[in-house]
């Protein structure tokens, strides 16, 4: 098995990708403003990002009107959500990778596991 | 955190830092869409309300019935203003989040049920303590769960039901609206 930073998702491995992936996950969808309130980004960096998730296929953007008010919906799709999980066990298994692996006995091994 | 751009060269510490951030932007969406402060308050109104009926009515398991189904009747309509109100808000939260919601609430009824407790009490506070937990408020989670037990424990002690209901709801409500006034603070 390939070591797990081997795993990594280039896509979704920028912090401001990895953010709008984990919220567009935890909701049904969230609109630009939202995300970028909860994410504390400008808009401009925003947009960049969005797009790049959603030319890999990891996001839907839906672009609606609101009487005369243009709204920007974003949802994560089944791809985004399994490429998510995907990071997030590649995350877990590099810092798992590193613990202290416990001796017979019970006790912690002094250096760190390789 | 330190920016990356190539993820092979990822510390242990980099991981790790990268999965605190996934886990504070993770609560922050299940705390906008599940919002445990307004569930609180409506779960509290409902409980609130069931004892008073009972309090006043001498047919308690009639009133208990007609408020069940009333509760059903109305739902496609509370459904209907909590989507408005999400899309206003600008997030429409996980179905999955609220399902699990309500199933352990679900679940904690029946138990209720079986171990002769008050099920709505019960079943309310079980789904609000799924829900802030869930919305990483572990103390208000923690504190739903002990007013529930408390509320059991009383409930099996003989007091009237209706008034464990009317004192549980109305600490719910207190507790959801102190919530909302903190969260208010805070932004």
């Amino acid at each position: 098995m390939s070591h797990p930073t081997k795993r990594l998702d280039p896509t979704i491995h920028q912090p401001t990708r990895l953010g709008i992936l984990t919220a567009a996950s935890e909701a049904k969808r969230i609109d630009f403003v939202s995300l970028r309130e909860l994410l504390d980004v400008t808009d401009g960096n925003l947009s960049r990002h969005l797009t790049t998730l959603e030319e890999a296929g990891y996001i839907k953007i839906d672009k609606t009107f609101e009487g005369r008010r243009p709204r920007t919906w974003i949802a994560a799709t089944p791809a985004g959500r399994k490429a998510l999980a995907a990071e997030i066990a590649a995350l877990r298994e590099i810092v798992g990778a590193a613990e202290p692996r416990p001796r017979r006995g019970g006790r912690a091994a002094a250096e760190p596991a390789a | 955190m330190r920016p990356l751009t190539e993820p092979h060269g990822m510390s242990d510490a980099d991981a790790a830092a990268r999965l605190r951030y996934v886990s504070a932007v993770r609560t922050r969406a299940r705390r906008a869409g599940l919002v445990p402060a307004f569930a609180l308050v409506a779960l509290g109104t409902v409980v609130l309300a069931h004892g008073v009926l009972r309090s006043l009515s001498p047919h308690r398991a009639i009133v208990s019935i007609a408020f069940v189904a009333a509760l059903v009747l109305v739902r496609p309509v509370v459904a209907r203003q909590r989507r408005r109100s999400a899309e206003r808000r600008g997030l429409v939260g996980s179905t999955r989040l609220r399902i699990a919601c309500a199933a352990v609430g679900v679940l904690a009824a029946a138990l209720a049920i079986v171990a002769g407790g008050d099920p709505l009490i019960s079943g309310v506070v079980a789904s609000a303590a799924v829900a802030a937990y869930l919305a990483g408020m572990p103390g208000l989670a923690a504190a739903s769960i002990i007013a529930g037990a408390i509320a059991n424990a009383v409930f099996l002690g003989g007091i009237d039901p209706a008034a464990d209901e009317v004192l549980v709801g109305a600490g719910l409500v207190a507790a959801g609206l102190a919530c909302q006034a903190l969260e208010r603070r805070e932004r």
